[in-house]
């Protein structure tokens, strides 16, 4: 059973066999589940028997408490009819029915109960009406609460045999529906113009002559439609639907359309219920289970699918509680999950909020920006080192500058008379941290090497040093000129 | 009836569940967002106000630290040549083996010489690497003088390097004199010597004496201030 169909029992009791079935439904589609039938009819309390079974039914099949259980009302003494009344609001409507059956029955009202089923027209409607015995219907509510028997509606069996049948063979025709079972028949007028009911005390028990029972059953169909039926419309029947037990009587049958003159149609398959071929059939014949009509129409009705349906007591109050379980379990779990989600969610989001951007992260800035500084203020420190050591190295140079200055000049002096160039200072100062080092060197040379020597001195110093700057010739004396050549250290 | 309480029980443990915790939890986000942007704020001034780098720049910084450190301790061993010993021989030694006579036992200037190196030990070991490379040349004439009483002091951009410095007027022939001069140049061990300035001047003929002129060729004065080294202490 699929957890989102809806599921419906109809269970037939009063004519002499318990006949349920079980029904789902899918959107439209209509599925047969399961079939039951238990006979009763020989036992001598025929009401007590049919009680027990239906007891032993519930007991034993365990419907459970999602399906809707329809049971037929109990019918004796029920009288029907169908009104034209004016279009009006419900109350009204309903005081109108009232009132036309109890002029009709000339009974108390609170001996009857009342009930109606209404088809909207655009000025007038048809309304279906029909009055039960009150004590009836609260002794059989007595009775099933004793017996613990869970129902959800009780529904005349004349109306949902009514709707079995509009539903499986639409016609839009007048038609006559007989239920014969063993102790009694429900006998169902069917117009275009409305549906009057009869409960005949009269089965196939009580006539074992099929002629004699179809010819009983023939006046009592003529009666009705004598008796319910308005004298302005002829009724011209199309056929007689024949089911339960009746249908499964051949020779009724046959009698039957002998008596009537008309032909019996019986359910040999259903049209717009589906029958899956695995079915349960509880041990009967598929044909036995296909003449469960009334029941069929109940199960129908409870899956709100009856066009008469019009239960003489409706709901119950702990089944539809009961039935709402599974719905208000699943919210409440889902509720429940749900706060208990949101919440973990909120604990997390607030963990998450809290290590995201840790303080931590603050002063791990500030230590990597402190140890940046620190390593920029070592590495500063460092290259000052380095700078004064490289200093200090190159002290090394310069102190072998004078030698090389020395040798320029040797050099440059050659084939030169000595006394004509030569040199009378050296000054060297290697230098410091940011300040270049000099050499200074200071020559004599005669005055007739004035035309060529400084710009000689220039090019061989600069060869051998670079950065040179010559001064002279400037007079130092009467025969000799002085020369100053700066070199600049590196 | 059971079932109903069963789910009533249900409810009542999530809500209370929402209540006991989630309730809270939706504050402590609150509050932890309203946290979270300030710190933002906060992180954003600190941002602005450092210049952050990332870890490897950082340890890129560091790595050139390091080399610079290295290569200053490896400049500063070759300059101070831990290679090579100290002169071996202390001042009282070498006075006794130079062969310059201005510094012959009972000169006025080994008297004096001899004096200077009392004052400390850094003054004896600069005077005796001194007098050792003097002794290497032929030489005219000597004078040796201390800065400031010899005192040390620090070397300027050279940490825990300590100096002191002495003033040396030397007149040799030329090559002498040139060879004076480049002996004076840093290496050969410490103390290690420097020269600061040099001043190389013919000596005019008129005021040669018997021992300028005796000398292989005419003489020159070399006037130098020599810096005397030492490691004070930790290594840079």
């Amino acid at each position: 059973m699929s957890l989102f169909a809806q599921t419906a029992i109809g269970i037939d009791v009063w004519d002499g066999t318990l006949k349920a079935v079980r029904l789902s439904r899918r959107g439209r589609r209509v599925t047969l589940e399961r079939t039951w039938r238990t006979h009763y009819a020989k036992s001598a309390d025929p009401r007590a028997a049919a009680l027990d079974a239906l007891g032993q039914l519930v007991r034993g099949a365990r419907f459970g408490g999602r399906a809707r259980v329809v049971i037929s009302a109990p019918t004796q003494g029920m009288f029907s009819s169908t009104y034209l009344i004016p279009t009006m609001a419900g109350p009204r409507l309903d005081e109108m029915v009232e009132y036309e059956l109890l002029s009709e029955l000339d009974a108390l009202p609170e001996d009857l109960l009342i009930r109606h089923h209404v088809r909207k027209g655009v000025v007038e409607q048809q309304v279906h009406a029909y009055a039960l015995r009150r004590r009836d219907v609260d002794d059989l509510r007595r009775e099933l609460h004793e017996r613990r028997v869970p129902y959800d509606d009780l529904e005349t069996p004349g109306y949902a045999l009514a709707s079995l049948v509009e539903h499986e063979l639409p016609s839009g025709r007048d038609r006559v529906l007989l239920a014969v079972g063993r102790l009694a028949t429900e006998l169902v007028l069917l117009t275009e113009h409305g549906v009057w009911m009869r409960h005949l005390p009269l089965g196939s028990h009580h006539e074992r002559d099929a002629t004699r029972l179809a010819q009983r059953l023939a006046r009592e169909i003529d009666a009705a439609a004598t008796y319910f039926l308005p004298t302005d419309r002829r009724f011209k029947p199309l056929h007689i639907v024949l089911t339960e037990e009746g249908a499964l009587d051949a020779q009724l049958t046959g009698a039957l359309k002998q008596a009537t003159g008309l032909d019996v149609v019986r359910m040999s398959s259903l049209q717009r219920i589906r029958t899956p071929g695995r079915l349960d059939w509880d041990d009967q014949k598929p044909e036995q289970a296909l003449a469960m009509g009334k029941a069929l129409g109940l199960a129908l009705c409870g899956l709100d699918m009856g066009r008469f349906r019009s239960p003489a007591v409706t709901g119950n109050a702990r089944r539809d509680v009961r039935r709402l379980v599974p719905a208000v379990a699943a919210a409440v779990l889902l509720a429940g999950a749900g706060l208990v989600t949101t919440s973990e969610l909120a604990v997390a989001r607030a963990e998450r909020l809290g290590q995201t951007l840790p303080a931590e992260l603050a002063d791990d800035m500030r230590t990597v920006d402190s140890e940046r500084r620190q390593t920029l203020d070592a590495t500063a420190v460092l290259e000052a080192q380095s700078a004064a050591l490289q200093s200090l190295a190159e002290r090394r140079t310069a102190a072998f500058m004078p030698r090389r200055a020395l040798t320029r000049v040797g050099k440059l002096a050659t084939g030169v008379p000595a006394s004509s160039v030569y040199v009378t200072q050296v000054w060297l100062s290697p230098g410091s941290i940011g300040h270049t080092g000099v050499m200074t060197v200071t020559l004599h040379a005669a005055k007739r090497e004035d035309e060529s020597l400084a710009d000689r001195l220039l090019r061989a110093f600069t060869a051998e040093f670079g950065d040179v700057a010559v001064r002279g010739p400037e007079s130092a004396g009467p025969d000799s000129s002085r020369y100053v050549i700066e070199v600049t250290l590196p | 009836m059971k079932t109903l309480i069963g789910l009533a029980v249900i409810l009542l443990l999530a809500g209370g569940d929402f209540v006991w915790r989630g309730l809270p939890a939706f504050q402590a986000a609150a509050d932890a967002g309203a946290e979270l942007t300030s710190r933002v704020r906060e992180y954003e001034r600190l941002e602005r106000r450092l210049d952050l780098i990332s870890e490897p720049e950082l340890q890129q910084l560091e790595q050139v630290r390091n080399a610079l450190a290295a290569a200053n301790r490896r400049g500063f061993d070759a300059l101070l040549d831990r290679g090579v010993a100290a002169s071996p021989l202390g001042l009282a030694e070498t006075l006794a083996a130079t062969p310059l006579s201005a510094l012959a036992a009972g000169t006025p200037l080994a008297t004096e010489i001899w004096e200077l190196g009392g004052t400390s030990p850094h003054v004896e070991r600069a005077l005796a690497k001194v007098i050792a490379l003097l002794g290497r040349h032929e030489l005219g004439s000597v004078d040796i003088e201390l800065v400031d009483d010899g005192q040390l002091q620090p070397v300027p951009g050279l940490d825990r390097l300590v100096a002191l410095d002495l003033q040396l007027s030397v007149v040799a022939a030329l090559p002498a004199v040139l060879g004076v001069l480049e002996s004076l140049a840093p290496g050969d061990g410490e103390p290690l010597l420097s020269v600061r300035l040099a001043s190389l001047q013919r000596v005019s003929p008129d005021r040669w004496t018997p021992d300028l002129a005796a000398l292989p060729g005419p003489p020159v004065r070399l006037f130098t201030k020599v810096t005397a080294t030492f490691d004070g202490g930790d290594r840079p």
